[in-house]
C-alpha cells in the first residue's frame, strides 16, 4: 500500500544569488513514520536542502530557483511567509547539529520551551507546564522540573539535544528534519539520541528527514537513503538496496569510510618516551578530572585514549603538554620527572610534544595565511628566514596538501584541509610525540579515513609516537598499538586493542561497543568475539 | 549573593581610599595654594600674611600629617571647610549634587533609550536607508567636539528658535512653585541633558547595531525561526535581549563618565552642579572642595560600576556560575 508522502520535493534547485547553482534537481519524499537519510560529505548541500524546505536560507545569499516543495500536497514555495511560519514548529520541526548554540544562552529552558506554544497560540490540555514536563520525560530526561528551570549552559550536550527534540516534538509535527543532530555528541550519547528519535517517531507517526555524513548512523536508522554529492543526488533507494548493492562508486566510498571493526593485535616493546605517574587533578568546584592516572607512551607507537566526554582524556593530554598542571603525580621524560623541573627546562622538554586539536577552524588564526601560520612555528624552532618558505612548502607536501594553499587563508580551505594544516604546524616543531585530541571528530567519515592514513604514514616516515584521543572505539581499534580506556577521570582498562576489546571485556567497554551505530551492517562485537584470544589487563 | 556584594563593596572602598590619597597629593602638587590665592584676592602679597593664613589653614604642617587629619575627618564624613567660603564642603556638595544627578541621570537615560532604539532600528533595517541615516548620524555625534555641539545647540534652540532656555535651572524671577516649578526645571534640563547624551547615544547605537547583527546570525535565532516564531518577537526576545550584554558593560562605564563629564556641561550651560563647583574651586585652589567633589564623583563612578557588575549577573546567567 502506498501512503501519500508528507513531504515531496521535486526538481529542487538552489542558486547563489546572481551566481552558480549549488543544489540541483533534488527529488525526494518522506512518508508518515518513515526515516529518510540524506547522506553526503560537508559541502554536498544537505543542510541547504533542509533549510530550503524550512524557508530558512539566508535570503541575501541563496534562493530556491526552481522546483516544488510539497507538504501534504501543497507547494510550500507558493505559501506566504505567514502560512509558512504557521507550519514551522507546528507541523514541520527541525533539530540542529550543535545543541549548545541552538538554545539561547541567557534564557531558561522553560521560557524557550514555552515559546513553542505561544508562537502558535496552542494551549495543550492540562496546561503548558504539564505538557512540557511530559515531553521532557518522554525524552528520558531524569529531572524534568530541574531542566525547565535550568539555563542551557547548566546542561550537558546530550541533555540539550534531548531538550531540543522535546521542543521539536511538542506540537506533534508530521515531519521532523534532523540536521546532523548527533555529530557533536559522544558515541554513547549518539546511540541514545538515535534511539529516542526512533521511539518518538513510532509514538507520533512522524516522518523524519535525517541528515548525516556517517553511513554507520544511516545503517542504524534509515528506511530510505538519498546519497548526495556536489549538490546532486548520486543515487537513492531503500536502505538494504543501497547498503548491499550500491550502484554509484561514490556511495561505495562513503560506505567503506565507516571504520571497519578489526582490533589490531598491536603490542610493541620499545622504551617509554613519556610516562604519566599517578596523575591527579581536581577542578575548582570539586569535579575529578584525573584520578591516579598512569600510562606509558612507547617510542614509535600509537596509543589510543578512549572515553566519553568528561572522562578526563583531554585533561590528561593537557597535563602532558603543559597546558594544565596536575595537582599531584609526575610526568617522566628521559628518566626525569619534568613536573619538578624549572619552567624553562619544562618548556624545552614539552617542545618535543605537539598537539592537534579537535576544531581546526578555531585552532587557526583566521587572519594569517597558511604560509605565515607555518613560518611562525618554524621561526621559533630556529629556521633561518630565507629557508622559511621552502620548509613550509615541504611541510605541506608531508601532509599531502597542494603547495598553492600556502598563500590562502583558513576560510578558503575545507575542514579536512584545515586539519592537515594543523598537523603540518605541529610537525613544524619537529616533535617526537604528536597528541591528536579528537582530531578527527569534527571531520566527515570519508575525510577521517584519509586522515587516519596520513597519521599512519607520518608515524612511519618520521618515527613519531602518537597519542590518539578519541571517543570512537573503532578508530582506536584499527590504528593503535595500545589502548587506554578512561571513565570519570580513571583508567578502566588498558592493553593491546585485541586484549582490551576482545573477550572478557570490561562492562564499560561493552557499553561503548554497543553504542557504535550500524552494527548489523558493520559488526562490532562479532569479529572480535570470534577471535576470542584476549587478555584483559587492568 | 550577599557575600558577593560585601566583597565587591570592600574592594571598592580600598579603591576610594587610593583615589582620595591620590587626589589629596595631586592637588597639593599644583603650584599655588589657597593661602596665596586669598592673599592675592585681599590685595596683599606679604609673605608674613601668607604664612599666617597657611598656619591658620593648617597648611604649614607636613603633608603626611595633613593627610592623616583629612582621612580622620573623612571617616566621620567630614569633608572639611571651604577655605574660600568658610562653609562645610559637605553642605556645599549636598546643595548642588541633586542638580548634577538630575543632569547626568537624564542624559544617561536619554542616551541609553534613544541609542538602543536607534541601534535596534538600524539592525533590523540593515543596509537600507534608515540604517544608513542612523549610521551617519552616529558618526557625526561621535566625532563632533562636545563643546561645539553644546554651543551650536544653544545658538539654534535657544537663540534662534527660542524653544529652550540656555542656562540655569529655573526662570529667574518667575517664582514658580509645585508642578510649575518642576516643569520649569525640566524645561531647563532639556538642552544640557540632550547635548551631553549625544556622544553616548552614538556609541550605544553603534554597539547595539553591531551586536544585534552578530546575534542575528546565531543558530538559536535560526532555531527560533524554525519554531515558527514571529520575526518581531525573535528580534525582541532573542536578538535584542542577548545583544544587551555588551551594552550593560558599556552603560556602567558611561554612567560614571557622564557624572565626571558634567564639569564641561555645567560650565557651558551655567548649570549649578558639582561640576561647576569643582571648576570654580580649582581656580581658587580651594583644596577641600576640589578633593570633596573628586571623592563624590569617584564614588558615583565606582558605585555605577558596582551596580553594573551585580546587574550583569542577572543579565547573563553564565557569569553566575563562574
Amino acid at each position: 500500500m502506498m501512503t501519500d508522502p508528507i513531504l515531496d520535493v521535486r526538481d529542487l534547485c538552489v542558486d547563489l544569488r546572481g551566481g552558480s547553482r549549488i543544489v540541483e534537481d533534488i527529488s525526494l519524499s518522506v512518508t508518515p513514520g518513515q526515516t529518510v537519510c540524506l547522506v553526503g560529505e560537508s559541502g554536498s548541500g544537505k543542510s541547504m536542502i533542509a533549510n530550503a524546505i524550512m524557508d530558512l536560507l539566508p535570503g541575501s545569499l541563496l534562493a530556491v530557483s526552481r522546483g516544488q516543495i510539497r507538504f501534504h500536497g501543497a507547494d510550500l514555495r507558493l505559501c506566504g511567509h505567514r502560512a509558512l511560519r504557521e507550519l514551522r514548529g507546528r507541523r514541520i520541526s527541525m533539530i540542529f547539529q550543535d545543541p549548545m548554540s541552538a538554545l539561547n544562552p541567557v534564557r531558561r529552558i522553560r521560557t524557550q520551551f514555552d515559546e513553542v506554544f505561544s508562537a502558535h497560540g496552542v494551549e495543550p490540555e492540562g496546561g503548558r507546564e504539564a505538557r512540557m514536563l511530559e515531553l521532557l520525560e518522554l525524552a528520558h530526561l531524569p529531572t524534568p522540573r530541574r531542566i525547565l528551570d535550568a539555563f542551557p549552559f547548566e546542561l550537558s550536550g546530550g541533555q540539550r539535544q534531548r531538550v531540543m527534540i522535546s521542543m521539536a516534538m511538542a506540537l506533534n509535527p508530521d515531519l521532523l528534519i534532523a540536521d546532523e543532530p548527533t555529530t557533536a555528541l559522544d558515541v554513547t550519547t549518539q546511540a541514545q539520541i538515535l534511539q529516542l528519535i526512533a521511539e518518538l517517531q513510532r509514538a507520533f507517526g512522524t516522518g523524519v528527514l535525517f541528515i548525516t555524513h556517517d553511513f554507520g548512523v544511516v545503517a542504524e536508522i534509515a528506511d530510505r537513503v538519498v546519497v548526495l554529492r556536489h549538490g546532486k543526488i548520486v543515487e537513492q533507494g531503500p536502505l538494504d538496496e543501497i547498503l548491499r548493492a550500491p550502484r554509484a562508486a561514490y556511495t561505495r566510498t562513503l560506505i567503506d569510510a565507516v571504520p571497519a571493526w578489526n582490533p589490531r593485535a598491536g603490542g610493541l616493546s620499545t622504551p617509554a618516551l613519556v610516562s604519566a605517574r599517578a596523575l591527579g587533578k581536581v577542578f575548582k568546584g570539586g569535579a575529578t578530572a584525573l584520578d591516579e592516572v598512569s600510562m606509558d607512551l612507547l617510542a614509535g607507537e600509537t596509543l589510543g585514549i578512549v572515553g566519553e566526554s568528561g572522562s578526563g582524556k583531554s585533561t590528561l593530554a593537557k597535563c602532558l603538554i603543559g597546558l594544565e598542571e596536575p595537582d599531584h603525580g609526575g610526568i617522566v621524560m628521559d628518566g626525569t620527572d619534568i613536573t619538578a623541573l624549572p619552567a624553562a627546562q619544562k618548556r624545552l622538554r614539552r617542545h618535543r610534544m605537539q598537539m592537534v586539536f579537535q576544531d581546526p577552524t578555531a585552532a587557526l588564526n583566521p587572519r594569517h595565511m597558511i604560509g605565515r601560520t607555518l613560518a611562525d612555528v618554524l621561526k621559533v624552532n630556529g629556521c633561518a628566514r630565507p629557508d622559511l618558505r621552502a620548509r613550509a612548502l615541504a611541510l605541506l607536501d608531508d601532509v599531502r596538501l597542494d603547495r598553492r594553499l600556502i598563500d590562502r587563508f583558513p576560510h578558503e580551505l575545507s575542514g579536512g584541509q584545515r586539519q592537515r594544516v594543523c598537523i603540518a604546524r605541529a610537525l613544524a616543531a619537529n616533535p617526537e610525540v604528536l597528541i591528536a585530541d579528537e582530531a578527527l571528530s569534527a571531520l566527515d567519515v570519508s575525510v577521517q579515513k584519509q586522515m587516519l592514513a596520513l597519521f599512519q604514514d607520518l608515524k612511519e616516515a618520521r618515527d613519531l609516537a602518537i597519542l590518539f584521543i578519541t571517543h570512537d572505539l573503532r578508530v582506536a581499534a584499527e590504528i593503535c598499538d595500545h589502548v587506554v580506556v578512561m571513565r570519570h577521570g580513571g583508567v578502566v582498562a588498558r592493553g593491546t586493542p585485541e586484549a582490551v576489546l576482545a573477550a572478557g571485556r570490561h562492562p564499560y567497554v561493552e557499553e561503548l561497543l554497543a553504542a557504535i551505530p550500524g552494527q548489523d551492517w558493520f559488526p562490532a562485537g562479532g569479529a572480535a568475539a570470534a577471535r576470542g584470544a584476549g587478555r584483559c589487563a587492568i | 549573593m550577599l557575600k558577593t556584594v560585601v566583597s565587591e563593596t570592600a574592594k571598592r572602598l580600598v579603591v576610594i581610599l587610593f583615589v582620595v590619597t591620590g587626589a589629596f597629593l595631586l592637588v597639593r602638587a599644583a603650584p599655588g595654594d589657597p593661602a596665596a590665592f586669598m592673599a592675592g584676592e585681599a590685595g596683599s602679597g606679604d609673605p608674613a600674611f601668607i604664612a599666617h593664613l597657611r598656619a591658620q589653614m593648617g597648611l604649614d604642617r607636613p603633608l603626611p600629617v595633613q593627610l592623616g587629619y583629612y582621612l580622620r575627618d573623612l571617616a566621620a564624613l567630614d569633608l572639611g571647610q571651604s577655605y574660600r567660603e568658610g562653609r562645610p564642603v559637605f553642605d556645599m556638595i549636598a546643595e548642588r549634587l541633586p542638580n548634577t544627578l538630575a543632569l547626568a541621570g537624564a542624559a544617561f537615560l536619554l542616551a541609553l533609550v534613544m541609542g538602543t532604539a536607534a541601534g535596534f532600528l538600524a539592525a533590523i533595517h540593515r543596509g537600507r536607508l534608515i540604517d544608513r541615516l542612523i549610521s551617519i548620524g552616529s558618526v557625526l555625534f561621535f566625532s563632533s567636539p562636545y563643546y561645539w555641539v553644546a554651543l551650536m545647540a544653544i545658538l539654534l534652540f535657544s537663540g534662534k528658535l527660542g524653544w529652550f532656555p540656555s542656562h540655569g535651572t529655573q526662570t529667574i524671577g518667575a517664582g514658580y512653585t509645585g508642578m510649575r516649578a518642576l516643569a520649569d526645571y525640566l524645561h531647563h534640563l532639556v538642552l544640557p541633558a540632550t547635548a551631553s547624551a549625544l556622544f553616548s547615544m552614538a556609541i550605544y547605537a553603534r554597539l547595539v547595531r553591531a551586536s544585534m547583527i552578530e546575534t542575528a546570525n546565531a543558530l538559536f535565532v535560526k532555531a527560533a525561526h524554525a519554531r515558527g516564531m514571529a520575526p518581531v518577537w525573535i528580534w525582541l526576545r532573542h536578538v535584542l535581549r542577548t545583544s544587551l550584554l555588551p551594552i550593560t558593560t558599556m552603560a556602567g562605564v558611561q554612567a560614571g563618565q557622564l557624572v565626571a563629564g558634567t564639569i564641561l556641561t555645567e560650565t557651558v550651560f551655567a548649570w549649578p552642579g558639582i561640576g561647576r563647583l569643582m571648576y570654580e574651586a580649582l581656580g581658587a585652589r580651594d583644596y577641600n572642595v576640589v578633593i570633596g567633589v573628586f571623592l563624590v564623583t569617584s564614588m558615583i563612578v565606582i558605585l555605577s560600576n558596582l551596580v553594573v557588575d551585580l546587574l550583569y549577573r542577572f543579565v547573563d546567567p553564565r557569569t553566575r556560575a563562574a
